[in-house]
């Protein structure tokens, strides 16, 4: 008792003290305003009569002065403003210097840190070091005192800061502190009335029901001390004491369930006094404080309850309670106070977290009742409701927020379905049917927010319900696949007709569009289009004949048509795309399928390719998007001449693919001719049917053995082939203006194709060392067709010449090494080579007469031959004659006896300068004359000494014969040099 | 001229169905293969590798001469299977009569039970004993012996070890041996199925200058592949790559060709008769010491 009086006393004189200070600081403060009022006032009048300065009310001059701190230099500087003419001073030597702590709070940051603290929090904490003070007093004087004397006593305490802050209060400047001590004494008076029927060392009631009356009489006082304040802060402070001082008595009474709705409801009662309370002066934080309070107390008493053990006294009313509080809260903000087109952040969230306590709280209470359901939709019906009301408040915010609340009670509605039993294909396709009624009515209201928000919400809905019902990956597989598929399909059409709608009324202002993809292409049409690729795929689990897709997927196409729908125009084309190929690969896996079905699948997706051919306009573009049906029906063609080829005909196929082809080479020319049509597409079509050729050429017919009479199939397949490829080289587009890449850079090229299988059955047929023959008698036909003028390919000209290179190394590099087990003459590779060596000669005379690789026009992609041909043209003869010079001088090194090589060579080099002379060229003599001289050397050094004598003999007179010839020829003919 | 066109296509559409007409009643089960493809592109690269070894100058001597050495290494004789080893080298010696080239021919008897046959630069060929025991005829195994001749004729071993012959005319052995692997790593599996049915070309060709049955060549894959299939060996349809690293041409495609080769080969010389000898091989007797009536065959027996 000492030492509490000890200490009231010290607080007293403390406070005394303050107040003294304050006083005096206050005084001094108020001289300084004065002051600094006259000065402006001077300052005002000494500046253009026009700018009167705004008048300010004295607590605003405080506050600024306040915040300056009055350093006596400042008010200076300011009535000393630079004129013009007047050279600015540099503010770092007129600021006084600072040190660390001053610059640390001299930020605006710091200032707003501070000045909040000073204001509001001193007093707080203050008030609250003063309650938990004299709540260590009472702990201390526990062992001195009876409680009941201890609770007089802090009540004694309360009493005094009571009177204290009435005196206070008559002192108008001492407001704040009024507020404090007025809150502290409720505060500890509240504490005196709890802990008297609760806490252990001031418990001196033991009746519940009164210490239940002094708890209510505790918070009473204490709600009605925060209310008279009319501050938001001391109303949340206080609405917040109250709570928790029901909760300090929760854990007592919570297990009798009249006392425990009791205290909840008195919860309740206090946060909404509290709402309604602060509800005109626009308490957002108050209303928050409030609202969580109570839903966190509400958390605290359903936890120690448990969660469903609920009575149901107990469910009523702690969800009637939740609704009330947060309903309330809720619908503070449905008042002319908030009208605004602007978006008012500080509302929307508190009412925004009002929601979610209230689900929240709701949660708490949930259970498998049906009930729960009802609620919920019911939830929702009244969101939508008050939404409308916000609207005619004009609260555009809170319209728009319940607005979305009422779609995500709607959606959450059809999720609880689940716990009544409903199956997860049901609740994703009735979430996507809400989400696309919701959608057709933001658009009849025209409301482009909640229109965008919605479409957006509905395309991750379509999105989920597409990847849910895939069969294998979906939740629906393991559910009944039937009923899956019927919602599905059912789903998808209620999407369709929406999107039909939609896109009737929004024609160029679509909800969600992807953006990349170009404008007018809706998501949701996207979804709608992928949608039928997941049809496709459950009713091929289900074992569904792919003709029940017929009548699904043909109105689509035609639908799209019909209503220029881009983007389900898009899913479509993917989903039509993805159901080829994935029936394509079930056709073409190991199967036990049988020739009916697979006509019938074949059959069913042609319909559907040619449907998606022929319905392909798209009136944004005015042009038909038929390009990929097109495709499509070649890749079908394509894929059913291989299954029925396989089946049926399998040394068919290749020649059925050619045969395509020039089918479809010809349509496209009709097309050009009939239909003013470029026909690219089909032309295409045709081009992948000349590659399938080649492929399946090259993998499988290759390794056929086989004979029909006396030909082999592989090589009639490969004659055919030769023939179509020429057939194909001569087909020229229908009219010049046609424009298509594949005319200029592909069609060109089938010349070379041409040559190539032309090689290829040589190669597969002509052995080894007759090879050079080929070479060369292709040279012969390529320079002759390179002059053809309706053939008109001049680059087969530079061929001829590659040709007879090729050949004559084949007949020496590569053929000398071939021997042939024959003992028949012909058979013998010497005498082949020498055939070919004849035929290199007669071609090096018609390439003498004809060759002529000057301007030879090339397509793009064959450039590199114009280069080649302006290396050779100049020097044609040294390029002509000099390989074969080598060659045939290697060919005889390594084909006869080493015994005659010489007499050859003398030979060869007498048939040079006869070249020379009909030529006449010196060049030629010279190189003849050469070789004759190294003749002349290898008789010397070689067959005098390693020859028998007879072939000496043989020798030496061939040798001597031919060079008197050339001797001969030289002395006739030598005219001819010097020219 | 005007219609011209429509002339030609309806020509060209008109013979192509008759030509499926004709074609649709022939059966046949296709297989994917690339192996017929890589064979054909592995010409140039086998032209290319042959040019090289041509001009690098090495005659046959410098080849005999080099087999011989590696002859020495290996110790084929077996004088448990004498009988068999006379037997072959009787055969061999009666082929080497259409050789062009001047080699030591010499075969070898290997006492190993997988049937295989391989041929040495220089002229040497080792036979397995597995592969004696799998053929029924001696038609079969001379066109083993023929295929492997015909690695020796076409210059096949040479190519593999021309750049050490070349290198070691100058003392560099060791490079030349490098080169060699080097170059037989990095392009042999581009030709080597060239190199295969050259050797299986020549090994027909050869057999048709003989008095045996042509259809030997194919009969004689023909039993390589039932061993196959016996002991479950390559059953695998092979892919892209393997068929591109095998060093053979597919077996059922060997058998395909040459069994058509000897159809044709038949059916130009109908008044031939030819040898078969199924005893010959079983009593390891040559065609050339004993002819059985029953082994002579004509067109209407094939």
């Amino acid at each position: 008792m000492f030492l509490f009086s000890v200490i009231a006393i010290g607080f007293a004189i403390y406070v005394v003290s303050r107040i003294r200070s304050l006083e005096r600081k206050n005084e001094s403060l108020q001289k300084i305003v004065q002051d600094h009022i006259k000065e402006e006032c001077i300052a005002s009048t000494v500046q253009s009569q026009e700018t009167i300065a705004p008048t300010r009310t004295l607590e605003e001059q405080v506050g600024t002065v306040a915040e300056t701190i009055s350093p006596p230099p400042s008010y200076t500087e300011k009535i000393k403003e630079p004129t013009p003419l007047e050279k600015p001073t540099e503010p770092s030597k007129q600021e006084p210097e600072m040190g660390f702590i001053e610059h640390l709070f001299s930020s605006p940051f710091a200032k707003t840190i501070e000045r909040k603290f000073s204001e509001n929090w001193t007093g707080f904490i203050g008030t609250l070091l003063l309650i938990l003070g004299v709540g260590f007093l009472s702990i201390y004087t526990a062992l001195k005192m009876a409680p009941v004397y201890r609770f007089f006593m802090i009540c004694t305490v309360s009493a005094g800061l009571a009177g204290g802050s009435l005196y206070l209060k008559r002192k108008g400047y001492w407001e704040l502190l009024t507020h404090w001590t007025k809150s502290a004494a409720a505060g500890l008076f509240l504490f005196a009335c709890v802990g008297a029927g609760g806490i252990p060392a001031i418990k001196w009631i033991h009746s519940l029901p009164l210490a239940l009356l002094f708890l209510i009489l505790g918070i009473s006082v204490n709600l009605v001390a925060g209310f008279l304040s009319r501050k938001e802060f001391f109303v949340s402070v206080h609405t917040f004491f109250g709570l928790l001082a029901l909760s300090v008595g929760l854990p007592v009474i919570y297990k009798t369930e009249l006392f425990s709705v009791v205290f909840l409801g008195i919860a309740a009662l206090i946060t909404i006094a509290s709402i309604v309370w602060g509800r005109k002066e626009k308490w957002e934080y108050n209303t928050l404080i409030s609202v969580s309070s109570f839903s966190l107390f509400h958390l605290f008493w359903a936890i120690l309850i448990g969660f469903g053990a609920f009575t149901p006294l107990q469910q009523i009313v702690g969800m009637g309670t939740i609704v009330l509080t947060c309903g309330i809260a809720l619908l503070v903000h449905y008042s002319k106070l908030y009208s605004s087109k602007k978006f008012q952040s500080k509302p929307f969230w508190v009412h925004v977290i009002c929601w979610s306590w209230l689900g929240l709280g709701l949660l708490q209470h949930y259970t498998s009742s049906p009930w729960a359901t009802v609620g919920i939709s019911l939830g929702a019906i009244a969101a939508l409701f008050i939404a409308t009301q916000a609207k005619k408040l004009e609260v555009r915010w809170l319209y728009l927020t319940d607005s979305l609340v009422a779609q995500g009670l709607g959606i959450m509605a059809v999720c609880s379905f689940f716990k009544l039993g409903a199956s997860y294909s049901l609740i994703l396709n009735l979430v996507f049917c809400l989400l696309a009624l919701f959608s057709v009515v933001r658009l009849i209201e025209k409301e482009k927010t909640l229109s965008k928000v919605t479409d957006s919400v509905l395309l991750l809905s379509g999105l989920a319900n597409l990847y849910f019902h895939i069969p294998r990956v979906s939740l629906a597989y393991s559910q009944n696949l039937g009923w899956s598929t019927t919602f599905f399909v059912g789903a998808t059409v209620i999407g369709l007709v929406a999107h039909v709608f939609l896109l009737k009324k929004t024609r160029g202002d679509l909800g969600y569009q992807i953006p990349f993809l170009g404008e007018g292409v809706s998501a949701f049409g996207v979804i709608l289009g992928a949608s039928l690729a997941v049809c496709y795929l459950l009713f091929n689990s289900l074992g569904i004949s792919l003709a029940y897709l017929l009548l699904l997927a043909l109105p689509v196409i035609f639908i799209r048509q019909k209503i220029q729908g881009n983007g389900l125009g898009l899913g479509l084309g993917a989903s039509i795309i993805f159901m080829g190929v994935h029936q394509w690969s079930s056709l073409l896996s190991p199967h036990s399928l049988g020739i009916k079905q697979i006509l019938l699948r074949l059959l069913a997706l042609g319909i559907i390719f040619v449907a998606a051919a022929f319905f392909s306009y798209v009136k944004d573009k005015n042009r038909y998007y038929s390009s990929y049906g097109i495709y499509l029906c070649g890749t079908q063609l394509l894929l059913s001449i291989y299954l029925l080829g396989t089946l049926y005909a399998p040394l068919t196929i290749g020649i059925l693919f050619l045969m395509t082809s020039v089918i479809l080479l010809e349509l496209s020319r009709v097309m050009q001719k009939q239909l003013k049509h470029s026909g690219a597409y089909i032309l295409h079509a045709a081009y992948v049917f000349v590659l399938a050729f080649i492929f399946w050429h090259l993998s499988t017919e290759l390794s056929i053995e086989v004979l029909l009479g006396i030909f082999e199939v592989k090589a009639l397949i490969q004659l055919v082939a030769i023939l179509i490829f020429i057939y194909w080289f001569f087909a020229r587009k229908y009219k010049e203006d046609v424009s298509d890449f594949s005319w200029e850079t592909i069609h060109p090229f089938f010349i070379e194709l041409t040559l190539l299988f032309t090689t290829m059955l040589a190669y597969s047929h002509i052995p080894g060392n007759s090879r050079s023959l080929y070479w060369i008698a292709l040279a012969f036909s390529a320079l002759y067709l390179g002059h053809n003028k309706l053939l008109n390919v001049p680059r087969l000209r530079t061929y001829a010449y590659v040709f007879y290179i090729v050949s004559a190394f084949q007949m020496t590099f590569v053929a000398s090494r071939l021997v042939s087990p024959s003992l028949k003459i012909f058979d013998q590779t010497w005498v082949r080579s020498l055939i070919s060596i004849g035929g290199q000669v007669g071609f090096l005379g018609y390439a003498m007469k004809s060759l002529n690789l000057k301007n030879v026009e090339c397509p793009k992609a064959l450039q590199g031959i114009r280069k080649f041909n302006d290396v050779v043209e100049p020097k044609k003869n040294i390029f002509l004659f000099y390989p074969i010079f080598i060659c045939i001088a290697l060919f005889l090194y390594w084909t006869f006896d080493k015994s005659i090589l010489t007499l050859l060579w003398f030979f060869e080099a007498f048939v040079v300068f006869v070249l020379s002379i009909v030529l006449s060229s010196n060049h030629f003599r010279l190189v003849a004359m050469g070789a004759v001289s190294l003749c002349l050397l290898r008789i010397i050094f070689y067959d005098l000494t390693s020859t028998s004598t007879i072939t000496r003999a043989i020798v030496f007179i061939g040798a001597g014969v031919i060079l008197i010839l050339m001797n001969s020829a030289y002395n006739k003919y030598k005219d001819r040099f010097k020219a | 001229m005007k219609y011209s066109r429509p002339i030609i296509v309806i020509l060209l559409l008109g013979a192509i169905g008759l030509l499926i007409v004709v074609l649709s009643p022939l059966k046949k089960e296709l297989q994917t293969s690339f192996s017929p493809l890589f064979q054909l592109l592995g010409e140039p690269v086998k032209s290319v590798s042959t040019a090289v070894g041509r001009v690098l100058s090495i005659e046959d001597v410098d080849e005999v001469e080099f087999g011989n050495e590696i002859a020495k290494r290996f110790h084929f004789s077996d004088k448990t299977h004498i009988k068999e080893a006379k037997y072959l080298t009787y055969l061999l010696k009666n082929l080497t009569m259409y050789s062009k080239r001047k080699m030591n021919y010499q075969v070898f008897l290997q006492d190993s039970t997988y049937p295989n046959a391989y041929a040495l630069p220089g002229g040497t060929i080792v036979v397995t004993k597995g592969l004696l025991d799998i053929m029924k005829s001696e038609s079969e195994l001379v066109s083993i012996l023929a295929h492997e001749m015909g690695h020796i004729e076409q210059s096949h071993c040479l190519n593999s070890v021309k750049y050490r012959i070349a290198a070691n005319k100058i003392g560099l052995k060791d490079f030349g041996a490098l080169v060699d692997f080097a170059s037989q790593f990095l392009v042999r599996h581009a030709y080597s199925k060239t190199q295969e049915n050259e050797a299986d070309v020549y090994s027909f060709e050869l057999m048709t200058q003989t008095q045996y049955d042509p259809n030997g060549v194919h009969l004689a894959f023909k039993r390589i592949h039932d061993y196959y299939k016996e002991k479950r060996i390559k059953e695998n349809q092979p892919t892209i790559i393997e068929d591109y690293f095998a060093s053979h041409p597919r077996i059922e495609h060997r058998i395909g060709k040459f069994k058509v080769k000897g159809t044709k080969w038949w059916r130009r010389n109908p008044k031939e008769n030819r040898y078969i000898g199924v005893k010959n091989l079983k009593e390891r007797k040559s065609f050339f010491v004993s002819q059985y009536k029953t082994d002579w065959k004509t067109l209407d027996e094939n």
